[in-house]
């Protein structure tokens, strides 16, 4: 069964082998276009091999959303135009496409399974977690109308019992102050909750004034101050208004004001999933909750959610976004085919994606010339010394190994890797290497048993999706936020293997059982996929060392063409995709 | 009923209206009618602004006015420097007077660029005339420029106040940016008489383009009191043969079915030396397609050559005219109806007219232009750029001094210093490269390598590399052996060094065996040492036989290419080709995941044949299926082997395939021209290896 996202951000497939996930991937990492849309021709067939599989193999395509109910929103979001004839909606009220693209695109003519957009949200949670019984909260922006849902799962069935629909969503009320703060709508998310420990909630009242959470963990937007229909805004002049804060010019300078801003819409949105959540324990009296939907990737509310919450475990789907949607998708529509529950065990790693073999990345770096690149094939214990003693002596390090990882976050497969307790390690990675914004935080990954010892956290975090207190005696100013607050993933060597042996090798040298991990990508390009891929990003950056697989290179080996070719040059920031408004097309 | 007896708020009476109407809208039809009413609905709304006719700012192209004044390259533009005068700062000097040459590749000079450039060349002949020793030539052209682009540097130009102005552009001009209506338009077109009616649109749409882009160019030299020199291009006519994916389109009925057999007929006619049955079949494929196939006119001018040379030459222009229009990519050249656009706006606006049809023709000696003067469709030999240098340079002189005196181009061109041949040796082996890999004649390849081989010995270091990186699984810019070719400005400007994505690996072997075998009869290159490298990279436990690197030998059959736009691979052609390497003769196990189209009868069986030699055949039906067939080692052989599938000639469904084309113009999309045999969505090889 091949479950499929595609035709609004983020284009994503998942192919389940009789209900086991065996491969996922998103389009973006193969077309290299930001958040690519299309329907991911490219990451199926690499799934399909990955599993030993082609098409004439696939009993079923599950397609995420409903296009009807998602055309039916579109009429209605126009009106009192019928159809909405502005230029941007040329063409986009298709709810044939996707039948069309899955028949003549990816050429497959069986049958297709169309699962609700909170659906296959809501399976690409309860599914994947193992639990055998489970509320289901999922938040995001909008699918076809639903912005919000609550859902109960039971062995093999899942059912949505309630819901919020457009345009009322936390998800927009995020992303339009998101906008507002000048950041790109759908992917600046990020930046605002990364802002908000700098300032106070003094915005949070009227942040409150925006949204209504009733007294049953329900809420409205005051549509007075949103404008969803505008291509050039998602806020009515009144917004500014209520705020009394103009909105800011992208990449202009921040000032306390919208730290200040920040910070409140990330308070008032912690307060309305916890009531969301208190909503989901009513609903459904399990002890478990599972949460999917792009709000729940909001790692400082789910950890809200963890301690105060009323469920004693809770799992996110680690792609909780739309591209984790195909794996929801394709879980309903097993259940549907088979009656039987997709998916036993719990998810335990988020490395679906293709990888590379030692002997492809040999035969590339062959062909450069005897350039003193370090070949430890067959000598793991040495290789692994080598990049642990350059970690130590402060090298920034890009590492790829392994299969590429599903979801937004870089888990060790395709990631750069830092000393954590350097003074300056933050800003030189978030100025030279990833060249993005400063204040900006990174994450840590912590070998598992010894997690307690330096974060406040008391069960495993393999998927990066929530944060906690750094209590570490280690000083490590480079993955401890200005709230003393750290994103973390923890490691076992069961789930991480090399990474987590790289981990305690560098433990071994510094008594730090801790790595600074971020996504191995430039802003504004994908996470990178290939050792080309990999390549070019280490030679256009400040990286110090570059681990391909079995092979390490010193930035002062690389050929001197290549940095005169790439070198202070930038990926192609090519997106389809709007970042000034969250499309509700 | 009345609307008003409802209970309901008007909130709840819409949702129930749209939930309707999105449940009957979304069928195809459905997807149809929506477009064509936003279509209609935008008909209503007001044009958009006219976009500035002249750019006051302080860009022109890739630089940047600074504070001295001086117009110097943009950093964070270097990505395109490439594309543009390899020239730090632009040459103005105060109080001289200015000419800007705005174009495309050809008045790049490709291939003899960055050293040699057409603007280098006009400028020395401008230089050789008296009185225009004053003059600064500002080169503003740029490779792959489209019209858009010229006009947006046209505008920045004029900034600059040139008192000259030379046009040479028109190649790029064969896929404009369509807009809803265009593509409604063409849609219209598709259903009355399939492709060969909307072609006749498509280049209605692209002579009013060419003729709104002069009428631009005459207001800006109007404004600014510029002198403008416009040269129409010409195509290599004699030389430019049919490139792949470029036979007839779908053709209405079964009409896909008898064209492949009159083509099969006239092909083996013109072999037998039948030139008169040749051309009578080449015209029956040309009535059928209706005028949409290089193939077919390809074929009838060379059943004409001998026998109606003028017929010939007609059939040379039309071939060149029939890739126009149908939706998909080809060589650059300019419609004969955009070149006499060209011709009358210049008459229409007042400016000089370098006519290179004219002018090549003459210089030819009547015959139609080939490759004395081109290296592939549209880029010069220096014997062709000297000519239309001087040609535009005699044109242009007039306008500048004030005088009446015509200038002897003759004269012009005579005091030009060739390019060492080294450089023109250079020029030779890219141009080899260029052809092979948008699928020139093996022919044409070779005499191009001779000829650079021939320039200059030296030459053969750059086909060594070239069979070095080429064959290696890196990609090029990973390669030693690409990072010494680099080293020569005209080879890193072709390569397009610092663009990684211009690293397509391409079964280009045919290209490859002639280098090999030109190194190797001047004892520069061994066989064996070659065989031996693909081995090392190529030949392994499983091969995927659908990789650019094992299937595509020119960039439209590669997986990027707009003629793959389905995430399998499509056979526009009756046979598909593979190549294999392996490490030594053994069995081999193929597994071909494929189907065949709709079209009659819907099973049939495809044959396969290795090196030449049947090897078996596969059974076919319209849905996916695996088969595989195990290929005896008697048939193979250490190093590279050809693997050939035939598919089954089938009757397509023409009339439905037309009806689907003009539904994804209405929808916005990129309609499927090309007749389909076979769809590929895996092909592998397994080499036995016990």
């Amino acid at each position: 069964v091949v479950g499929i996202s595609a035709h609004f951000h983020d284009a994503a497939c998942a192919v389940l082998v009789d209900g086991e996930l065996v491969a996922a991937a998103h389009e973006e990492r193969f077309t290299r276009i930001k958040q690519d849309p299309a329907i991911p021709g490219r990451a199926l067939r690499e799934c399909l091999r990955q599993a030993g599989l082609t098409l004439a193999d696939v009993d079923c395509v599950a397609y995420y959303e409903d296009p009807v109910k998602k055309l039916d929103r579109q009429l209605w979001t126009a009106l009192p135009a019928l159809p909405d004839s502005r230029p941007e909606a040329l063409h986009r009220l298709d709810a044939d496409r996707p039948r069309r693209e899955i028949r003549d695109v990816l050429g497959y003519e069986g049958p297709v399974e169309i699962v609700d957009h909170h659906l296959s949200h809501a399976a690409s949670a309860y599914y994947y977690s193992g639990f055998e019984d489970a509320a289901v909260l999922t938040v995001d922006a909008v699918g076809e109308w639903a912005t919000t849902t609550w859902g109960r799962g039971e062995g093999s069935e899942l059912e949505l019992v309630a819901e919020v629909e457009f345009p009322h969503s936390v998800g927009l009320l995020y992303s339009t102050i998101t906008g507002h703060l000048g950041f790109e709508v759908n992917e600046g998310e990020y930046k605002v909750m990364g802002l908000a420990p700098y300032g106070e909630p003094r915005y949070a009242d009227r942040i409150r004034q925006l949204i209504e959470v009733t007294d049953d963990g329900s809420f409205r937007l005051d549509l007075d101050y949103f404008d969803f229909t505008d291509p050039r805004t998602m806020a009515s002049p009144r917004l500014t208004e209520l705020l009394g804060i103009p909105p800011r010019e992208p990449e202009s300078p921040l000032g306390q004001v919208h730290h200040d801003l920040a910070r409140s819409v990330q308070l008032v949105t912690e307060e309305t999933l916890l009531a969301l959540a208190a909503r989901a324990r009513r609903l459904v009296p399990s002890e478990n909750l599972c949460m999917a939907g792009g709000v729940a990737l909001n790692v400082v509310a789910v950890r809200r959610i963890v301690e105060e919450g009323p469920f004693r475990r809770v799992f996110v789907q680690p792609a909780a976004g739309d591209a984790g949607g195909s794996l929801g998708a394709a879980a309903v529509a097993h259940r549907r085919l088979t009656g039987r529950r997709p998916v036993r065990d719990r998810m335990s790693s988020a490395l679906l994606g293709p990888g590379h073999s030692s002997e492809e990345v040999a035969k590339t770096l062959a062909a450069a010339g005897d350039r003193g690149f370090h070949d430890f094939r067959g000598r793991e214990s040495e290789l692994l010394a080598a990049v642990a003693d350059r970690l130590a002596a402060g090298k920034v390090v890009g590492w790829s190994h392994g299969r590429t990882e599903f979801g937004p976050r870089a888990l060790g497969g395709r990631s750069i890797l830092a000393d954590p307790r350097g003074p300056g390690m933050r800003d030189k990675i978030n100025a030279s290497v990833k060249m993005r914004e400063s204040f900006r935080p990174f994450a840590p990954a912590v070998l598992a048993e010894k997690a307690a010892e330096h974060f406040r956290i008391d069960h495993e975090s393999p998927f990066m999706l929530e944060t906690c207190e750094v209590v570490s005696p280690l000083e490590l100013p480079a993955i401890t936020h200005v709230d003393r607050s750290a994103r973390v993933q923890t490691l076992t060597e069961e789930a991480n293997r090399r990474f987590y042996r790289l981990v305690r090798a560098f433990e071994e040298r510094t008594g730090c059982p801790i790595v600074l991990n971020t996504s191995f990508n430039l802003r504004g390009e994908p996470i990178v996929q290939t050792p080309e891929d990999a390549l070019l990003c280490f030679i256009r950056s400040a990286i110090d060392c570059l681990v391909l697989e079995d092979f390490v290179i010193d930035r002062e080996d690389l050929p001197e063409p290549w940095l005169t070719w790439f070198g202070g040059t930038r990926p192609g920031t090519r997106s389809t995709v709007s970042d000034s408004v969250y499309s509700l097309l | 009923v009345s609307l008003t007896e409802s209970t309901e708020s008007t909130e709840d009476l819409g949702r129930g209206y749209t939930r309707r109407l999105a449940q009957v809208l979304s069928t195809p039809d459905g997807t149809l009618a929506l477009a064509l009413l936003q279509k209609m609905a935008a008909l209503q709304q007001p044009a958009p602004a006219p976009a500035p006719t002249a750019a006051e700012g302080d860009t022109v192209g890739i630089w940047r006015r600074t504070r001295n004044g001086a117009y110097e390259r943009r950093p964070e533009l270097k990505d395109e420097w490439h594309l543009w005068a390899d020239t730090e700062r632009l040459p103005l000097t105060a109080g001289r007077r200015r000419v800007a040459v705005l174009g495309e590749s050809a008045a790049r000079g490709y291939f003899f660029d960055p050293g040699t450039t057409y603007t280098g060349l006009f400028a020395d002949c401008l230089r050789a005339v008296p009185g225009l020793d004053d003059v600064d030539v500002l080169d503003l052209a740029r490779t792959s420029a489209t019209m858009d682009d010229v006009r947006r540097t046209l505008y920045e130009a004029a900034a600059l106040r040139p008192d000259g102005l030379v046009v040479f552009a028109g190649n790029n001009w064969y896929y404009p940016e369509l807009g809803a209506h265009d593509r409604q338009r063409l849609a219209e077109a598709v259903r009355r008489g399939g492709f060969a009616e909307s072609r006749h649109t498509f280049h209605a749409v692209m002579v009013e383009r060419a003729r709104a882009f002069l009428a631009d160019v005459a207001e800006t030299a109007r404004t600014y009191d510029i002198r403008v020199t416009l040269v129409v291009p010409e195509f290599n006519l004699a030389d430019w043969h049919t490139e792949p994916c470029l036979g007839a389109p779908v053709l209405p009925g079964s009409g896909n079915l008898a064209w492949q057999r009159l083509r099969e007929d006239a092909e083996a006619a013109l072999a037998a030396g039948q030139a008169k049955e040749a051309a009578r079949l080449a015209g029956e494929m040309a009535e059928l397609d209706g005028g949409t196939s290089v193939t077919a006119q390809r074929l009838l001018a060379a059943a004409l050559r001998d026998e109606d040379p003028e017929a010939a030459e007609r059939a040379l222009v039309a071939a060149k005219d029939a890739a126009v229009g149908r939706f998909l990519p080809h060589a650059p050249r300019t419609l004969t109806a955009v070149q006499d656009e060209l011709r009358a706006g210049a008459a229409a606006h007042g400016f000089a007219l370098v006519d290179l049809p004219a002018l090549l023709r003459e210089a030819a000696g009547g015959r139609a232009p080939g490759r004395e003067f081109f290296l592939d469709y549209c880029h010069f030999t220096y014997e062709g750029l000297a000519l239309v240098a001087a040609g535009t340079a005699a044109a242009l002189s007039p306008l500048l001094t004030g005088t009446a005196h015509s200038v002897d181009a003759a004269a012009l061109r005579a005091t030009l210093v060739a390019p060492s041949t080294e450089r023109q040796a250079a020029a030779h082996f890219l141009a080899a490269i260029h052809n092979a890999h948008i699928g020139q004649p093996t022919e044409l390849v070779d005499s191009l390598l001779e000829r650079a081989l021939t320039l200059d010995e030296g030459t053969a270091h750059h086909l060594v590399d070239y069979l070095d990186y080429q064959s290696r699984v890196a990609p090029n810019w990973v390669c030693e052996a690409f990072a010494r070719s680099a080293r020569v400005p005209e080879l890193a400007r072709y390569l397009e060094v610092g663009d990684p994505g211009s690293s397509v690996k391409l079964a280009d072997h045919a290209l490859r065996q002639s280098m090999l075998d030109l190194l190797a009869t001047r004892g520069l290159a061994d066989p064996a040492v070659y065989r031996e490298r693909l081995i090392t990279e190529h030949a392994g436990p499983e091969t995927d036989l659908l990789s650019d690197a094992n299937r595509a030998p020119t960039w439209r059959e590669s997986a990027d290419s707009p003629v793959q736009r389905h995430s399998y691979v499509t056979a526009p052609d009756p046979g598909s080709d593979s190549w294999l390497v392996l490490a030594r003769p053994t069995e081999v196990e193929l597994a071909l995941t494929a189907r065949l189209p709709e079209g009659e009868p819907a099973q049939a069986e495809a044959s396969v044949r290795i090196n030449g030699a049947e090897a078996g055949s596969v059974p076919l039906g319209a849905g996916w299926r695996t088969v595989r067939l195990t290929v005896p080692a008697g048939l193979w052989q250490a190093g590279l082997n050809h693997v050939e599938i035939r598919w089954p000639l089938r009757a397509l469904p023409g009339d439905r395939l037309l009806s689907a084309a003009a539904e994804a113009l209405e929808r916005g999309e990129t309609p499927c021209s090309l007749p389909e045999y076979a769809h590929l969505y895996a092909f592998t090889a397994r080499p036995r290896t016990d």
